[in-house]
């Protein structure tokens, strides 16, 4: 039986005195993908920064384990260290950074063996400034290229095919599916299509409203088609909170 | 910040330490002598030297050097007081590259280095100029240079301070002639320091083209006043950009811009910005496993054109 890789205990979360995450509950295993759902503003990109400990996120209540230690006050390096990874829904441009210094500077940190990732686009963007200027489908492979020296066991997909066409989408995908995909590794897929959970197939599908999960359920299918019909409005006063 | 050790090249061209010379190198074409000698030796190179000189170098480039020119000044004595009077003359039609370091080699020396220079560059020569300061945390500097451009003539000077004194005034001024064209670009990364920079670019001849960049991150209690003066006197263009970074509360940057235009075909613009490094990027950076410290000296050396 696989262990449990991350474990999220009654998580509360504050931004100044507005709360954003609500006694939040979520359990992941080795190898499995999860997908989250909900609409704009309903605290998804929150919940990933706060999952890397990123700033001005408070944690006012609760636990963040992973791989069976408390981080739930770990600086973002620490949990990078330990195999945490995050793929930017929108990705910072860094004037004066390219991608190749970014890389030297993420392979000298990192020791152990990385994910093979050879990519002719990837020449050019080499020595260009980090996201300046970078089209959507540059800055997710940019995104992906990082991660690959990082080679994370669990990996958060924020909106990984956000402002990306249907062939920029399935070249993600290939990369996703055959050079990030193990039994070891596990995802955390945020996402508004269809499309992408299609091909990666989570293991359960888990919608995100005001803050809070108000519905899991193994069938993402089922989720999404009452999605589509009846919009998110649907899950906020569904009695059985599951499809 | 970490402070970047700098080490002086003994075998340049010209090396001089505390008050003697250290070594003299010249190649086929140049001339290299100690200021005193060659104001002794030319009468014509008195009115370049605003006085009699005591100290400093004369390099006289006459043909076309095959590689860079090299002038180390260095202060290794603790009350060192320099006080150079350096000339530079590239003759027409050359195309030169010159590294010009200045440092301490150590860092509590309470040192003075002042140094008065003109740079002349005859019609249709370039230079290509590379400017390196390095200072312990006591010591006072004052470069004070001049570059007179001939017509047709072309500079790229890029200016440096790897680690600040106690206190620096820097002095810029760049005359240019007809058609010349100068870059100057200035980046400045400092700590516990006072600095002072006075920068002039004067568009004298027609069709003279000259660019400022400023580049200033004030760390930990620095006060910056940057103040730039873009004279156009004949028709030509003029750009300034200064970007000032400040890392720490009890910092200032203070730019003064001041774009003089007494014809009406010329064209003088700028624009400046001074801010706070973004939580933003260094949210990011960490999220690549690097430490607060590690991403702000990569986002400032980004900042600063060092990375690229």
């Amino acid at each position: 039986m696989k262990s449990n890789i991350l474990q999220i205990k009654h998580l509360t979360v504050n931004l100044g005195r507005k709360r954003i995450l609500h006694d939040l509950n979520l359990t992941i295993k080795q190898g499995e993908i999860r997908a989250l759902l909900g609409p704009n503003g309903s605290g998804k990109t929150t919940l990933a920064q706060v999952l890397l400990g990123l700033s001005p996120y408070k944690v006012t209540q609760g636990n963040i384990i992973f791989k069976n230690k408390n981080i739930t006050h770990f600086s973002p390096e620490r949990r990078v260290h330990l195999g945490m990874g995050l793929v930017f829904q929108n990705p910072p441009a860094i004037k004066g950074v390219t991608l190749n210094k970014l890389i030297q500077e993420i392979s000298a940190q990192q020791k152990g063996t990385k994910v093979v990732f050879t990519e002719k686009k990837l020449i050019n963007l080499q020595n260009r400034e980090i996201n300046l200027d970078f089209s959507g489908g540059e800055k997710k492979l940019s995104e992906l290229y990082q991660l690959s020296y990082l080679n994370p066991q669990f990996m958060i997909l924020d909106e990984i095919d956000s402002g990306l066409d249907i062939e920029s989408l399935q070249k993600i995908i290939y990369f996703l599916k055959h050079k990030f995909y193990t039994k070891q590794r596990a995802f955390l897929l945020i996402t508004h299509r269809a499309d992408i959970l299609k091909y990666l197939n989570p293991s359960m599908a888990h919608i995100l409203l005001d803050g809070k999960i108000i519905c899991s359920a193994k069938d993402w299918l089922a989720i999404w088609k009452t999605i589509k019909k009846y919009g998110y409005e649907k899950c906020k006063i569904c009695p059985k909170k599951i499809c | 910040m970490k402070n970047a050790k700098f080490v002086p090249k003994k075998s340049a061209n010209f090396y001089y330490l505390d008050h003697a010379l250290k070594n003299i190198f010249a190649p086929q074409g140049v001339e290299i002598l100690e200021s005193p000698l060659a104001f002794k030796k030319y009468s014509w190179s008195r009115k370049y030297f605003n006085k009699k000189p005591h100290e400093g170098y004369f390099i006289w480039v006459k043909e076309q050097p095959k590689q860079a020119l090299t002038t180390c000044v260095a202060i290794s004595r603790s009350k060192t007081n320099q006080n150079l009077d350096n000339l530079l003359i590239i003759e027409k039609g050359i195309s030169a590259q010159s590294l010009v370091s200045c440092s301490a080699l150590a860092i509590g020396l309470c040192a003075k280095h002042q140094a008065q220079g003109k740079i002349v560059l005859k019609e249709g020569a370039s230079l290509s100029y590379k400017h390196l300061h390095s200072w312990g945390q006591n010591d006072y500097v004052e470069p004070d240079y001049e570059f007179i451009l001939e017509k047709g003539a072309r500079l790229d000077y890029f200016y440096q301070l790897l680690n600040p004194p106690k206190k620096l005034i820097f002095k810029t001024k760049i005359s240019l002639g007809e058609k010349a064209s100068a870059n100057l670009n200035v980046v400045m990364k400092s700590k516990n320091a006072v600095i002072n920079i006075e920068e002039e670019m004067d568009l004298l001849g027609q069709g003279a083209q000259g660019t400022v960049n400023l580049r200033l991150v004030a760390g930990k209690n620095t006060q910056i006043k940057a103040m730039n003066k873009l004279i156009a006197k004949a028709k030509g263009k003029g750009h300034l950009e200064c970007q000032g970074m400040i890392l720490d509360n009890q910092s200032s940057i203070e730019l003064i811009p001041d774009l003089i235009n007494k014809n009406k075909n010329s064209l003088l613009t700028h624009e400046a910005s001074i801010g706070k490094i973004n939580q933003e990027e260094i949210n990011y950076l960490r999220t690549r496993g690097l430490s607060q410290k590690q991403a702000i000296n990569l986002i400032v050396n980004g900042f600063l054109h060092l990375n690229l």
